[in-house]
């Protein structure tokens, strides 16, 4: 016969092993994921987010840093220094970076959007111009135009004629515009001397620019440009970036643009617009779902299926690509700058990562929480991408100019699931029961085979007591010892209260008939030691109590004692002419006296 | 006795086999490195990104090398601790010029100076690429990678440029030292 195995006992848990487990625990989370790679706190950088990229422009696999400050100087970093410095035409709003065709060696072009054009760079140098669209001119603008340049009418009349335009909502050119708002006739003569021969032109600026991919997800693939213009149209140019292939137009201008797919299968422009709706061209067609925002946004991030919204209501709402909401995150502080953390070579890892204006940068994978970082000064940009050799480089721009660069642990954990929302690890500690005595076991025994017996024992007892209370309690109404009294063939009732801090006192005394007959002839009087008080009045005839009636009586009682500082009760008692006992009873308490004032 | 043994010892083939991990970050030059301790009829031309890891054999100073060139791009570093047991001794290539991935290099090193199986393996570090204008010297290495803090095992830095196998003699004698002096130990 084989023995039955014996079971296998979990080894004893103690509550030290378990706190160590758990701190343990909190120390590898609090460790940073982060490694400080270089700070340079005089960079002197003025950029946000668009305008900080990270891209192998020499085709080195060298990935540099492209920075195109608002002090319209486009800086490019490699490593730990500066590898150039070009000069910009015009302040920046995004810089993106695009490979035109396939050729090899794969170089990618730089393109920075500025004002109303897209400035194309190849090796460092400029190589094109792309100039936005034009918008059409009003009739009511030309003409007055027209009848400036042929002398028909005044400078003065064209003014009120454009300004009355202009109230009529029609959109101007800004030769218009500035000509309009121009104080004094000689500059405005100015102003049409240079313009008046030259074709009226409405342009449109640039609000932020991205890059799709033609036909392959490789990171060299031929890619072209995504262009949102303050005109509310959404361009898709081809890859040389010298014609539109799509132009969409929105309700509103696009000030976030996020881009997927690609162009030739399948994709999707998501569009975070001016007037806090979120709209998403498919395809290069509008689509029909609009995702309404409750205000507006600051930072769009597409995250797989998922876009992620930041509102300037400190929230980041998450809403699947069909507009169907799936969750919000609530955040301490409004929001500086979103992006999008993704590691596709060494594992799979998409993440956001939100940088507040205290300078706090959180990395969220799904809603929550996996790391921070603690700048000490707001962010204007950040940027997650390859840096040098490294795949996984986070740039971070300050508001001091300061450029920061860090890296993330190779082994970095980011899985939200480390961390088991639910109870303390203090729940997981046994409690300290002590030994079962043999006492213990018996008096269990007992009460398991008598259970019966104890409990009838334990109810009739309890009625025992039940029926003492009511004893005594039917004692005290009837002897006229407590404050209510139904002897006198009535319910009375009797409070008192004293005032005064001595040596003089009042007792107020408050009887009343709270039964339904009429009582007649009660006193009340008044017992007290008189060698301590004295009442110039202790008997109180109370000739009728009429049901429901308050009747007041106070008795004034004044401190005698000579030494001062004494205290005695006062017993106040109810009686009634027919009956020896007093019909109701109080004893009042009488404060300590204040001492007697000394007479001379 | 012991003279006799130490003597052949010295010449008998296969007699001191000792394994040699060749690690570092990507495109610092642990495969040049190897290439120059190659003979000359067996080195490269020209040395391309390692992919997963190379097995390298050759005698050097009476001892039989087995390297193990170990790729150090970022998908194939999970690999390194799999070659740890029996290790005779590790060299971790370090390049001298890129200083942004100095944290990376120091965070992998403090993983392996962590590992078990490494207690008292020696190590030897090179200062890669010295020739070139941008490096930084051995002293600036050793302060960068808190190298001063080993204090479990011998380790020793040489400044090397692997293209003209300037200071590799240097280190590896030094390595070699170092792994029979622990050979005779045991």
């Amino acid at each position: 016969m084989a023995q039955p195995a014996p079971m296998a006992q979990p080894a004893p848990v103690t509550g030290e092993q378990v706190m160590a487990a758990a701190r343990a625990n909190e120390e590898r989370k609090a460790r940073s994921i982060w490694l400080h790679a270089w700070h340079d706190p005089v960079a002197g950088l003025k950029a946000y987010s668009p305008c900080v990229r990270m891209a192998d422009i020499s085709g080195d696999r060298d990935s540099k840093l492209l920075v195109a400050g608002s002090d319209r100087k486009l800086k490019i970093y490699k490593g730990t220094s500066l590898l150039s410095e070009n000069v910009l035409l015009d302040a920046p709003v995004s810089i993106c970076t695009f490979y035109p065709d396939a050729n090899r060696p794969k170089l990618p072009s730089v393109a920075v959007a500025a004002g109303s054009n897209i400035f194309i760079y190849r090796n460092l140098r400029p190589y094109y111009k792309f100039p936005l669209p034009t918008l059409p001119v009003s009739p009511k603008e030309a003409a007055a135009w027209e009848g400036m340049r042929l002398g028909r009418t005044s400078i003065a009349e064209a003014k009120v004629a454009l300004a009355a335009a202009r109230e009529s909502g029609v959109a101007l050119t800004s030769v218009s515009q500035e000509l309009v708002a121009a104080d004094d006739e000689a500059s405005a003569q100015q102003l049409v001397d240079e313009h008046k021969d030259l074709p009226l032109i409405r342009q449109t600026v640039c609000t932020c620019m991205e890059v799709l991919k033609r036909e392959m997800e490789d990171e060299d693939a031929v890619s072209m440009l995504v262009v949102g213009t303050e005109s509310g149209l959404a361009l898709v140019l081809d890859p040389s970036g010298s014609t539109i292939l799509v132009n969409v137009q929105l309700p509103s201008p696009p000030a976030f643009m996020a881009v997927g797919g690609l162009f030739t299968v399948d994709y999707r422009i998501v569009c975070a617009c001016r007037n806090g709706n979120v709209y998403s061209i498919k395809n290069g067609e509008l689509s029909g779902s609009v995702i309404e925002l409750e205000s507006m946004p600051c930072g769009l991030v597409r995250l797989d299926k998922s876009i992620l919204v930041g509102c300037m209501t400190n929230v980041v709402h998450s809403f699947h690509l069909k507009g169907r909401k799936l969750y919000s995150i609530y955040l301490p502080a409004p929001i500086t700058c979103m992006q999008l953390l993704a590691i596709t070579k060494t594992r799979s890892i998409r993440a956001l990562l939100v940088a507040l204006s205290t300078g706090e940068l959180r990395l969220y994978n799904e809603k929550h929480v996996v790391a921070t970082l603690q700048f000490n000064e707001p962010i204007t940009a950040i940027r997650f991408g390859c840096y040098g050799r490294e795949d996984s480089a986070l740039a971070v721009v300050g508001e001091s100019g300061a450029l920061t660069i860090k890296m993330m642990q190779r082994l970095a954990d980011l899985e939200a699931s480390t961390t088991p929302p639910g109870p303390p690890p203090e729940q997981d500690v046994p409690l300290s029961i002590p030994k079962k005595t043999k006492l213990y076991v018996e008096q269990t025994q007992r009460e398991r085979e008598q259970a019966t017996e104890m409990h009838r024992v334990f109810q009739r007892d309890l009625c025992k007591m039940r029926l003492a209370t009511a004893r005594a309690y039917v004692k005290i109404i009837t002897d006229g010892q407590g404050p209510m009294s139904y002897s006198a063939g009535s319910a009375l009732r009797l409070t008192a209260q004293v005032q005064g801090l001595g040596p003089r006192f009042k007792i107020k005394l408050e009887l009343q008939n709270s039964g339904s007959k009429v009582v007649t002839d009660m006193s009340a009087t008044f017992t007290y030691n008189s060698m301590l008080y004295r009442l110039k009045k202790s008997v109180f005839a109370v000739p009728v109590l009429i049901p429901g009636l308050c009747y007041r009586l106070d008795a004034d009682v004044e401190y005698v004692d000579e030494n001062g500082g004494g205290a005695d009760a006062i017993r106040v008692m109810v009686c009634s002419p027919k009956s020896s006992l007093p019909a109701l009873s109080a004893i009042v308490n009488m404060p300590v006296s204040e001492g007697l004032f000394s007479q001379y | 006795m012991g003279l006799f043994k130490r003597l052949f010892g010295q010449i008998t083939p296969g007699k001191n086999k000792v394994r040699i991990l060749c690690i570092g970050l990507d495109n610092s030059g642990k495969s040049t490195v190897i290439n120059w301790l190659k003979p000359k009829k067996a080195m490269a031309q020209d040395v391309v990104p390692t992919v997963g890891f190379s097995v390298e054999e050759f005698t050097k100073n009476g001892l039989s090398f087995t390297v193990f060139d170990m790729s150090g791009q970022g998908r194939y570093r999970n690999l390194w601790e799999h070659y740890y047991k029996e290790v005779g001794g590790i060299i971790f290539c370090i390049d001298s010029t890129d200083h942004i991935r100095m944290c990376v290099a120091k965070d992998e090193l403090d993983a392996l100076l962590e590992h078990e199986e490494l207690r008292s393996v020696p190590i030897l570090f090179f200062a890669n690429k010295m020739d070139l204008p941008q490096a930084v010297g051995p002293v600036q290495c050793v302060q960068n990678l808190e190298l001063s803090k080993i204090t479990d095992k011998p380790w020793h830095i040489a400044a090397s440029n692997a293209l003209t196998g300037e200071g590799i003699d240097e280190g590896i004698t030094w390595l070699g030292t170092q792994m029979g002096r622990a050979a005779r130990a045991k």
